[in-house]
């Protein structure tokens, strides 16, 4: 029988699940520690398959790359005019009075960005053909700039994307990889444009990852991807992001469930996908109340919360560990925390206190700072369980063993069921 | 929460709650791109703004207080408005109220979305779009869709008016739904003690938050381009209070703004310098005292056009703000920016119109140079590019006129422009605005170009044009590029630097 093997690929995080007949290996670790294409070759071993079978990735690679700015400027090619457009987008409101306007970085620079002599209009009529061999002069510039990855966008390509194609055949023979927005469905201009530079951004480090990968896989193995609209055979950053929520959503299409991932806390519900508020490595700060906020700034691992001993930001996780709720192993992350680390949480925990407290009030022990912000990660979590309205309820996930007991204090009239499943072995289940 | 908790600041972890549950609540209007507000019923006490422009911060919760005076809103309904005198600051600015049923009073609900906007050819009101006073549009959470058609057949109507409405009321009544599931979840209190407790905290919050502005008086005076009527203002900051009194403001028979939509700008204009995430409630907004004498032109009650008075005063009027504030600290100095956008509207013989609008550069100040392409005191209404083309009209040009800012130490802000073809005779209106004209650089920088809209005719020849309004014909394959105004530069450009 196939063997099938499933694998996480996070930001941080690597997870494999395999099976082949009765044999079974799992493991989970921390990505410096070692890397994914080691794990594989680890698990391979073990695994003792007696022919080929199936390698089923969900990875964040591709939105995480984009997130913390890691990956490679591609050239973004738009109809001509209108360079500047994609680039500098619109500002977007946040509610707060500001003479600054927040806009979103984008994944490239101007120096990269070319206008092309073609123009389709929206009811597809073709205004000025494109001239592929125009194109021609860019490549010695691209070379020159040492870019690999190229983005299409013309306007209107969503409807009519034959210039795109066109442009996308000329670079591919030249050795590019291209990133087209006309495959970028359902989204307004300007996010289309977005979403197709920051697929090409995150190209080059998904596929240096999948090269490690595929050097260890035996001849005659399969890799597949989760996207979301389903597995793909497809490898490119474009169509694979996404896949980490498509193979749990498809893991728990029935139902609501809280996966608490070591990298992501997310809700699924009537297959329904969304974050919750508060996410694992979300920064704890001051803000205008006298008591601390959570900051809506996504840490991740690098350098990580406090409790692995490399960063001084205060996080979610940090406050669950002075807590001890943390105890347990949690396999490939309880062997990162340093136990040292706690007396230094406790001090920053006490120097927000001290930052916070009302005149004429003491200032709070950190202790009871860790206790009360342990109680407003619970709520904020009741909330959105509130929200729902659901009366039974599912958690999954490394962390959902520590997060149980303070729903189930929180809301003793709700039915909690504690599901074993990681993001890997959800993966395996899809494959083709 | 802990019982130790309360030796310290109890209060301000259940006023934290509060707002985190404002924001969940309301996470799918915000995320889309809506203003939004939640006001008490029984009291009238605002709970919450999330404002997209600084007319939203007085109107919206207004609007919504409107609806229930006139329609006594109940869980299910729905309530649309858009006319200036129910709590709008513009036609193409429709606001939608809802009320959440809590066991301690109702909650009200408004969600207020921009259309494009619109210029009227005699500088009246009425024709910058359909008025809708407070008009019940839904029962029971179902929409009247008979009301609704008959709205969007108006000439003056968004064509896709209708659409928007539908789509403002599903998140509308889903916002309500979720405030009515956590007012009944075990250990959450939504009651009339946890919300005066979250306005007390509020307004300690912003007392915290102002008394990092110095305190004194100062009096500054400005003219509207164009007509130039006076505006005077008297700013004083004290420890708790700022006051606005606008005395030797004079009237004008040509632009003007209501009293909302100056307090609104007021507050913003105050709020922006902070540079906080400042909660903003009733309690807070009390904080701000504001006199302007009875239809001068910043408590306008007359029919005059909106969309100018977006485009002519309320920029000045954060901009004698800002410098005023300068004069009692000058850190706090900046450039100068037109602040809105220059706006030029195409219309066609079958009655369609487009809008170009095109947003100005920011202004510098001694720590940073200005942002492209952004007016504060703006809504910031951005159609698809793609969706606003048809066989009439397509863009040619989109983005940022590069080198507009003013060049200095910190280069002002470069604006946006826009073009356009159209394939048929139409008319073109404009109103630049405070675009026409320059913005002023500060401490030695240059000062920014205006803005201007330049016509090439289908024969190439080019015509310039740079008034603060006026009006051409249109030909057939006649291109229209409609530059916005750079931003004001801060501090001379030393002689061996090149911006």
């Amino acid at each position: 029988m196939a063997s099938t093997i499933g694998i996480w690929m996070g930001d941080s995080f690597a997870e494999i699940s395999a099976k082949a007949g009765k044999n079974q290996v799992s493991s989970r670790w921390f990505h410096p520690k070692k890397s994914l294409a080691e794990g594989l070759k680890e698990t391979l071993l073990k695994l003792e398959a007696s022919e080929p079978g199936t390698v089923v990735i969900a990875t964040s690679r591709a939105e995480m790359s984009v997130a913390r700015k890691q990956g490679t400027e591609p050239a973004l090619l738009v109809t001509t005019g209108f360079e500047t457009w994609a680039r500098f987008g619109h500002a977007t409101p946040t509610g707060i009075p500001a003479l600054r306007a927040q806009r979103e970085w984008f994944p490239t620079s101007p120096e990269k960005i070319f206008g092309i002599d073609e123009r389709v209009r929206a009811d597809g009529t073709i205004e000025k053909a494109l001239d592929v061999t125009e194109l021609e002069a860019l490549v010695s510039k691209l070379e020159l700039l040492k870019v690999k990855e190229i983005a299409i966008a013309f306007l209107h390509s969503e409807k009519f994307p034959k210039h795109e194609q066109a442009a996308a055949d000329f670079f591919r023979a030249k050795g590019f990889n291209v990133v087209l927005s006309s495959t970028m469905r359902g989204f307004d201009d300007l996010t289309r444009v977005r979403r197709t530079v920051e697929s090409a951004f995150a190209e080059t480090v998904l596929q240096e990852d999948l090269s490690k990968l595929k050097a260890v896989l035996p001849e005659g193995w399969k890799l597949e991807f989760w996207s979301p609209d389903g597995v793909t055979t497809s490898t490119s950053a474009a169509v694979v992001r996404g896949g980490v929520e498509a193979a749990l959503a498809k893991a728990f299409a029935k139902g609501t469930t809280y996966f608490f991932g070591l990298e992501e806390f997310l809700t699924f519900t009537d297959g329904q996908t969304s974050l919750l508020p508060v996410q694992p490595t979300t920064q704890i700060t001051a803000s205008q109340w006298t008591f601390p906020s959570w900051s809506g700034v996504d840490r991740g691992y690098e350098p990580g919360p406090m409790l692995f001993g490399k960063s001084h930001q205060l996080t979610v996780l940090d406050v669950l560990f002075v807590r001890d709720r943390l105890n347990g192993d949690i396999e490939g992350f309880s062997d990162r925390i340093q136990a040292k680390s706690s007396a230094r949480i406790l001090e920053a925990l006490f120097t927000l206190g001290k930052n916070l407290a009302e005149p004429g009030r003491r200032a709070a022990d950190a202790k009871e700072i860790a206790e009360d912000l342990e109680s407003a990660f619970t709520e904020r979590l009741a909330m959105d369980l509130a929200i729902r309205g659901v009366s039974a309820i599912r958690l999954a996930g490394p962390l959902a063993q520590v997060i149980a007991p303070l729903l189930q204090k929180r809301r003793p009239d709700l039915k909690f069921t504690v599901q074993d499943l990681t993001i890997a072995e959800a993966a395996a289940q899809g494959a083709l | 929460m802990s019982r130790r908790a309360q030796k310290w600041n109890f209060s301000s972890a259940r006023s934290t709650f509060i707002q985190s549950a404002f924001d969940h609540v309301l996470r799918d209007l915000t995320d889309a791109g809506y203003a939004c507000a939640i006001v008490q019923a029984a009291d009238s006490s605002v709970l919450h703004v999330h404002p997209t422009a600084p007319p939203d911060l007085a109107t919206l919760p207004q609007a919504a207080l409107t609806c229930q005076q006139f329609l006594r809103l109940k869980s299910g309904d729905l309530a649309l408005v858009n006319d200036p005198s129910s709590g709008s600051f513009s036609l193409s600015t429709f606001t939608c109220v809802t009320a959440a049923s809590l066991p301690d009073g109702d909650l009200l609900i408004a969600a207020r979305f921009e259309t494009s906007r619109r210029l009227s050819a005699d500088g009246k009101v009425d024709n910058e779009g359909v008025r809708v006073p407070p008009m019940p549009i839904a029962s029971k959470r179902v929409l009247n869709r008979d009301i609704l058609t008959a709205m969007s057949m108006h000439p003056m109507a968004a064509p896709d008016l209708a659409q928007r409405v539908e789509a403002a009321a599903a998140m509308l009544f889903e916002a309500a739904r979720r405030f009515e599931a956590l007012a009944k979840a075990p250990g959450t209190t939504f009651d009339a003690l946890t919300f005066k407790n979250y306005l007390e905290d509020s307004s300690a919050a912003f007392e915290t938050a102002l008394a990092r502005l110095p305190l004194g008086t100062a009096i500054v005076t400005g003219r509207v381009l164009g007509s130039n009527e006076q505006i005077k203002l008297t700013l004083e900051l004290s420890e708790k209070h700022v006051q606005f009194d606008f005395k030797g403001t004079e009237v004008s028979s040509k632009v003007g703004i209501n009293d909302l939509t100056t307090l609104g700008t007021c507050i913003w204009s105050v709020l922006a310098l902070l540079e906080e995430d400042v909660p903003l409630t009733s309690a807070v907004l009390g904080h701000f005292q504001i006199s302007a004498p009875t239809n001068s032109l910043l408590a306008s009650k007359s029919q005059l056009s909106l969309e100018r008075g977006l485009t002519l005063v309320v920029p000045l009027l954060g901009e004698l703000i800002h410098t005023a504030l300068a004069k009692i600290n000058p850190k706090l100095k900046r450039a100068g920016t037109a602040g809105a956008d220059a706006l030029a509207q195409i219309e066609f013989a079958n009655g369609r119109t487009v809008m170009l609008s095109a947003a100005p550069g920011a202004a510098a100040d001694a720590a940073d140079a200005g942002q492209d392409a952004y007016g504060a005191w703006n809504p910031q209404f951005h159609p698809s590019l793609e969706k606003s083309e048809t066989p009439q009209l397509v863009f040619t040009a989109y983005g940022v006129h590069k080198g507009s800012g003013g060049k200095g130490s910190k280069k002002g802000g470069d604006a946006e422009f826009i073009a356009c073809k159209v394939s048929e005779p139409a008319k073109l209106r404009w109103l630049l605005g405070r675009s026409s004209a320059k913005a002023e650089g500060a401490s030695g920088g240059k000062s920014g170009t205006p803005a201007e809209i330049e016509i090439v005719r289908a024969g190439g020849k080019s015509e310039k044009h740079g008034a603060l309004e006026g009006f051409v014909e249109l030909a057939s394959g006649d291109e229209i590029r409609l530059h916005g105004a750079g931003g004001g530069s801060w501090g001379a450009l030393s002689e061996d630097k090149d911006d």
